[in-house]
């Protein structure tokens, strides 16, 4: 499984590629590859979850880390989110801080 | 900044250690390491066992080295571990003397008394590996949670309105239309539902992890099985059921149910948990090894001198709860529920036996229960007692309270079942059961909000049940019905079981409307039992805690079909919530004290000012004053109440000059026109009403 993840800039909006799985094995990686971007300015970091197909816990952490670590606040939106994955955050009240668009 | 004392001191097998911190027990993650810690009075040897998720055998058991232990407390830390894909045990060892109350077998793996996720019954009803050496097992928890300004509500308790429920029979059924049946999520889904309802809490039955195939065997007919569904035998006092969790298969099932607290929270209801330690899982001498057992066999259990567990509970063992480290333990659960989940309050299954000493003898002054009455977390949170056990010791109304405690008042119960199916021997007691039982809490000055009034509950009949049946069918048990409630007070309005007939109906839902009127506009704390609002049957069975299947699941299709009963109940609900002069906090004086014109609380009869016991003791009549209520500007509510088979015209007690009676309730009238919207009263222009058979009329004064 390839554990890395593509970042790309764009002015101020992220886009980060997840893929497969998202758990203890690489959610600490993102989030340095996202602390990096501390203090930026983002407005926005798009995840494109197409590939996605399981988020856990401490997945879902990294994501709200996201939204509080980088300075800006910045909006988080879900491209492309499976129903599962999309449930996961539902169920556990962490839907709110997250815009889920679909193609 | 780091702190300095954070890196490995010891190695083995290639497992970084070092000694743990003894406090907090279980497992929590410090840094990049998982500290471990785990009590046991009598052990002499302990092992950390660790398994990958769900693997049949140990990746690694590491000792516990002599400098990790600290008194009787073994602690150690682990680093470098993935903590969300392991799951873990303990091997203790010590002596083995059945006698003695040594048990320690070093061959089992056990679960951590304070384990907060646990896994191995993720998913309901999905059978697990029988052969498993460890069936439950510890998980290690990221017990962040972003509460926001969320805090227990503090409702007083004289406010409250109780919903007694079951997590998986609300929503299991296909006709609860809820995408995550079963499920804390699925709750959730029923939030809109519940907030029209009225009610102010929500009170789940157990939800600590626990096994639903316990005792599960083949129903009677053959075609179904038959599970633990009710729950009441705990594996883990600190960890919800996964099962419960849509989320549980994912080891999400924790921050589900936070989220079905803060949104219940948002919207202004609390959450009460049903508690039961006063036994486990483990049952008697016969019973597994789960967890206390073999952890520390003769501090968890209370033991007869020969060494054989005492089943004051009915259920096989007894939790040694004023053992200090037992009552320790329960305090610790019960303040994480209240500082990790912001739950409001708690119910004590078989409360009694918490005020047993080690041998089993009643206490006067049970530690454990003063030690919760006093608790600084637990300052706020509702504390309700079922006040007597399997063993005979019956404590309603004299619960050791320290004025913190209440009780679920089972004689308001038999009292109103018995005046519902009119007994002519309990008009008396039934006056003390509306006035909040006087004579159980006004002494001490437990108030009237130490008595939580209820009608109906999950042992017994359902609302429905109780007025269709006269006695149990729990043929579907596989028990020969001889389990459940014999005495159960109800009456079948002249035909057992469900029927056509149109005038046996209309009877059945007054009846069940004049009990929820009764239990509504009672003083004390009403508990309506989940589906009664909306008529629904378990089909006879008085003691359905087998039934995982229709018997069990709330049918909801019933509030179409007995949508003036739930149309009742919601009115009734709002009633109360808007007039305090139902909700005093203490007793009433009888009297006029503060000289307003008319007593706090007065009774009559078919004549104004006469409480005659005429007509069999079956007609009475109470008036509340409302300058009396908190606000002092409450309107006075004047309740009939006729349970003889016969009309009776009941005269009005005479106003203030400018002031007229209303009626809001009148459950002798056919639905929508048995209750009125509120500020749509209609006004009496006589000096009398006439109150149908079996019947209540409740009035107000504008």
């Amino acid at each position: 499984m390839d554990n890395s993840f593509n970042v790309r800039e764009e002015g101020s909006h992220l886009f980060v590629e997840l893929q497969g799985r998202l758990d203890t094995n690489n959610a600490p990686l993102l989030m340095e590859k996202l602390s990096a971007y501390k203090g930026k300015g983002l407005d926005t970091v798009v995840f494109d979850a197409t590939k996605l197909i399981y988020i856990a816990s401490s997945g879902i952490r990294t994501i709200i880390f996201v939204k509080q670590k980088l300075g800006s606040n910045p909006k988080i939106v879900f491209f492309n989110c499976s129903d599962d994955v999309k449930n996961v955050f539902t169920m556990t009240g962490l839907q709110n801080y997250i815009d889920f668009k679909n193609k | 900044m780091q702190r300095i004392d954070l890196f490995p001191t010891h190695d083995y097998k290639g497992y970084k250690l070092r000694a743990g911190k003894p406090f907090p027990f279980g497992a929590s993650v410090v840094g990049n390491a998982v500290n471990f810690s785990i009590y046991s009075r009598y052990a002499t040897a302990c092992t950390l066992v660790l398994f990958k998720n769900h693997a049949e055998k140990p990746f690694v058991e590491i000792p516990f080295f002599k400098e990790f232990k600290l008194g009787n407390v073994y602690s150690m830390m682990v680093f470098g571990l993935d903590y969300e894909e392991i799951e873990y045990g303990y091997r203790m060892d010590g002596p083995y003397d059945f006698q003695q109350g040594y048990r320690f077998n070093k061959e089992k793996v056990l679960l951590d008394p304070y384990a907060k996720l646990i896994s191995g019954r993720d998913v309901w009803g999905v059978p697990p590996d029988w052969n498993s050496i460890f069936q439950y097992r510890g998980r290690i928890l990221a017990d962040d949670f972003d509460w926001e300004d969320d805090v227990p509500l503090e409702t007083p308790i004289q406010d409250s309105i109780i919903y007694e429920m079951h997590v998986r029979n609300f929503t299991e059924d296909e006709s609860s239309g809820v995408k995550h049946r079963g499920t804390f999520a699925g709750i959730v889904e029923k939030l809109p539902y519940l907030k029209d309802l009225g009610v102010t809490c929500i009170e789940l039955m157990p939800i600590h992890e626990f096994d639903e195939f316990e005792n599960s065997r083949l129903s009677p007919d053959g075609k179904g099985v038959l599970y633990n569904v009710w729950g009441y035998s705990n594996v883990g006092f600190f960890a919800p059921k996964a099962a419960y969790a849509s989320t549980g298969r994912f080891g999400m099932q924790v921050d589900e149910l936070k989220n079905l607290v803060k949104i219940y929270h948002e919207n202004n209801i609390e959450v009460m948990l049903d508690v039961v330690f006063n036994h486990t899982a483990e049952g008697n001498e016969n019973g597994p090894y789960i967890s206390y057992r073999g952890i520390d066999n003769k501090t968890y259990y209370m033991l007869t001198p020969d060494g054989y567990y005492y089943n004051f509970s009915g259920c096989g063992n007894t939790l040694n709860c004023n053992n200090p480290n037992v009552r320790d333990m329960i305090i610790d659960s019960l303040r994480y529920w209240v500082t990790d989940y912001h739950i409001d309050g708690f119910r004590f299954d078989l409360a009694a036996i918490l005020g047993r000493d080690q041998n089993g003898a009643p206490l006067s002054n049970p530690p454990l229960l003063e030690s919760l009455a006093h608790d600084p977390i637990l300052g706020k949170t509702k504390l309700i007692a079922e006040a007597w056990d399997a063993g005979g010791l019956y404590q309603v109304g004299s619960f050791p309270s320290w004025g913190r405690w209440a009780e679920w008042n089972g004689k308001y119960r038999d009292a109103i079942r018995r005046f519902l199916k009119s007994d002519e021997n309990v008009l008396s007691e039934v006056k003390e059961r509306l006035c909040g039982s006087p004579d159980l809490y006004a002494a001490h000055n437990r108030g009237i909000k130490a008595s939580i009034n209820f009608i109906t509950a999950h042992d017994g009949f359902t609302m429905m049940d109780l007025v269709s049946y006269n006695g149990k069918h729990n043929e579907a048990n596989g028990e020969n019905n001889t389990d459940g409630e014999n005495d159960n007070n109800s009456w079948n309005c002249d035909w057992e079981g469900e029927c056509d007939n149109k005038e046996i109906n209309f009877l059945r839902h007054k009846q069940i409307k004049n009990a929820m009127a009764l239990l509504l506009v009672s003083q004390g704390v009403p508990m309506i039992l989940s589906g009664d609002e909306m008529g629904n049957t378990q089909y006879g069975n008085n003691n359905a805690y087998c039934q995982d299947n229709k018997i069990s699941w709330l049918d909801w299709n019933n509030l179409k079909k007995n949508e003036d009963i739930h149309h009742f109940v919601k009115q009734m609900i709002k009633f109360r919530r808007i007039h305090p002069v139902l909700r005093f906090e203490y007793h009433f004086g009888y009297c006029d004290y503060k000289n307003t014109g008319y007593p706090d609380i007065s009774w009559h009869g078919v004549e104004a000012w006469n409480p005659a016991t005429e007509f069999h003791n079956l007609t009475a009549a109470f008036m509340l004053n409302g300058q009396y209520a908190v606000g002092g500007n409450d309107n006075f509510i004047y309740v009939a109440m006729n349970m003889h088979w016969e009309t009776h015209a009941f005269e009005l007690p005479v106003l203030f000059e400018n002031m007229s009676w209303y009626v809001f309730a009148n459950t002798d009238v056919k639905a929508p026109n048995d209750i009125a919207e509120i500020g749509k009263e209609i006004e009496v222009k006589d000096k009398e009403i006439i109150v149908g058979p079996r019947s209540i009329m409740i009035l107000v004064s504008k």
